[in-house]
């Protein structure tokens, strides 16, 4: 079947209300402003989102062509350097809203959703080089959800050289487009088969940082992966799980994530999950109330273990090697499923 | 002498059998839902797909019987292959195993050992 045409660059460009500019946009004066972002605009005088797009858009156009040189620098100063003194000058700073937030989820449209530009184009410094590596078993990725497991990270690196990254709390596009960016540096091909071992949470917001890195990575073309959830009540006895679990919170904003996170945790039969649960009658109804697991409650030296077993034995294997020794687990757990049923 | 007309080099366009509106109306009102039209287009082009591919393999098989109509000994086995699969032959489930990556080889093992424990643990 014909495959679905791109829309162009201009055209997707133009829906996103970017254009070229003559001028030095983050130097006009505050009439110009108006008078070229007016349209849209709502709360302030301009429309911030389509500001800043094309701020970005300039100073990328500029890099590529030459008349500027790449920017090395963080997203942060990006925002003091021109859009924070653009934004004000405008009259569109907001005191309450979150407006570099506000950037960060415009440059990911740019990135992600109309493909626009890529964060190397401007050369944005990635603000977590130091929590990362790849290693020349590229394709075993420990990766976790904060800072604070770094040094266990660096410890299985340096046995194991494997590739590990701590995403510092939250999933960030330009990390994961310079991790991959190492990673064909280092010429590891993207389509072959990528184990991922995640320490997250285990709660809804850890599962949707983990979710988050993985389709990150399959934007960036890694695709056949494969995740092993190192954080789960398995990992600790019934009454280690009772003594690390915290309640999860259930305001109403998070009651879909909460269901949608439950679900995927029954598809992995945790035996100790039923300690996570608790049902209490409230307003005359019953409820469910859940508790999650924090990525700590789980010593390094457990996690070790798990990984030796689990992780070990994919070290240093060709894709041919891998899928011979996937296809002897699989021999041996139709074996298993064989004797399960005779007996 | 006049030059031979050359045959439109362009592929053809896959017959649009579904209709968006009809699709989106039917969640609205029956389901009671809404819809993205990314997602109504996507189930839009798999269903025009499946359908061109029964039809087709419909036609084929009367044109074997040297019939210009389609019957129900046409459709069926049409729509078994392209709709209606469920069952695999053992060999085509070892084929579909084979072609398989590895992590999706560790994926069916996964299952396979999950089924096992969830079984024991009854």
């Amino acid at each position: 079947m014909a495959k679905k045409r791109k829309p162009s660059l201009r055209s997707r460009l133009r829906k996103a209300g970017i254009r070229h500019y003559d001028e030095l946009i983050h130097d006009q004066p505050q009439e110009w402003l108006i008078k070229n972002f007016s349209q849209g605009a709502d709360e302030y005088p301009v429309n911030v989102a389509r500001l800043m797009r094309n701020i970005v858009w300039q100073t990328r156009e500029r890099i590529v062509k030459g008349e500027k040189p790449p920017l090395k620098e963080l997203l942060r100063t990006f925002w003091y350097m021109y859009i924070k003194s653009t934004l004000s000058r405008a009259g569109a700073l907001a005191r309450e809203t979150d407006q570099y937030a506000q950037l960060i989820d415009n440059i990911v449209f740019m990135v992600k959703e109309i493909k626009v530009m890529k964060y190397k184009d401007i050369g944005f410094r990635d603000d977590n080089q130091a929590n990362r590596r790849v290693g020349a078993n590229a394709n075993i990725i420990l990766f976790s959800e904060k800072l604070g497991h770094q040094a266990f990270l660096s410890d299985i690196a340096d046995k194991y050289n494997i590739s590990i990254l701590a995403l510092g709390g939250q999933p960030s596009v330009l990390n994961i487009e310079y991790f991959v960016d190492t990673l064909k540096e280092a010429k590891v091909n993207l389509q072959r088969s990528f184990y991922l071992f995640s320490i997250v949470d285990y709660d809804p917001s850890g599962w949707i940082v983990r979710d988050a890195f993985v389709n990150n990575l399959k934007f960036y073309g890694i695709s056949h992966t494969r995740v092993f959830d190192l954080i789960n009540p398995d990992m600790l006895t019934p009454e280690e799980v009772m003594l690390a679990k915290y309640r999860i919170k259930a305001p109403k904003s998070m009651r879909t994530k909460n269901e949608n996170w439950l679900r995927q945790v029954y598809k992995r039969d945790y035996q100790n999950q039923r300690y996570l649960e608790k049902e209490t009658w409230r307003d005359n109804k019953l409820k469910k109330v859940l508790y999650g697991l924090e990525g700590e409650s789980i010593s390094g030296k457990r996690l070790a273990k798990k990984l030796e077993e689990v992780m070990v034995p994919l070290l240093g294997k060709s894709e041919d090697l891998l899928k011979i020794y996937e296809l002897k687990q699989l021999d041996k757990a139709i074996k298993d499923l064989m004797i399960y049923k005779l007996t | 002498m006049p030059k031979k007309k050359t045959a439109s080099k362009a592929a053809p366009q896959p017959a649009k059998f579904l209709r968006f509106n009809a699709i989106k109306e039917y969640i609205n009102d029956n389901l009671k839902m809404r819809s993205s039209d990314k997602a109504v287009k996507k189930f839009i082009k798999e269903f025009d797909s499946a359908i061109g591919a029964t039809l087709k393999e419909a036609k084929k098989s009367s044109r074997e019987d040297k019939r210009n109509t389609i019957m129900d000994q046409d459709i069926i086995p049409a729509l078994e292959k392209h709709l209606g699969k469920k069952y695999l032959t053992w060999q085509e489930t070892v084929k579909e195993i084979i072609r398989q990556n590895p992590t999706d080889l560790g994926k069916i093992s996964k299952a396979v050992n999950d089924y096992i424990e969830k079984g024991q643990g009854k």
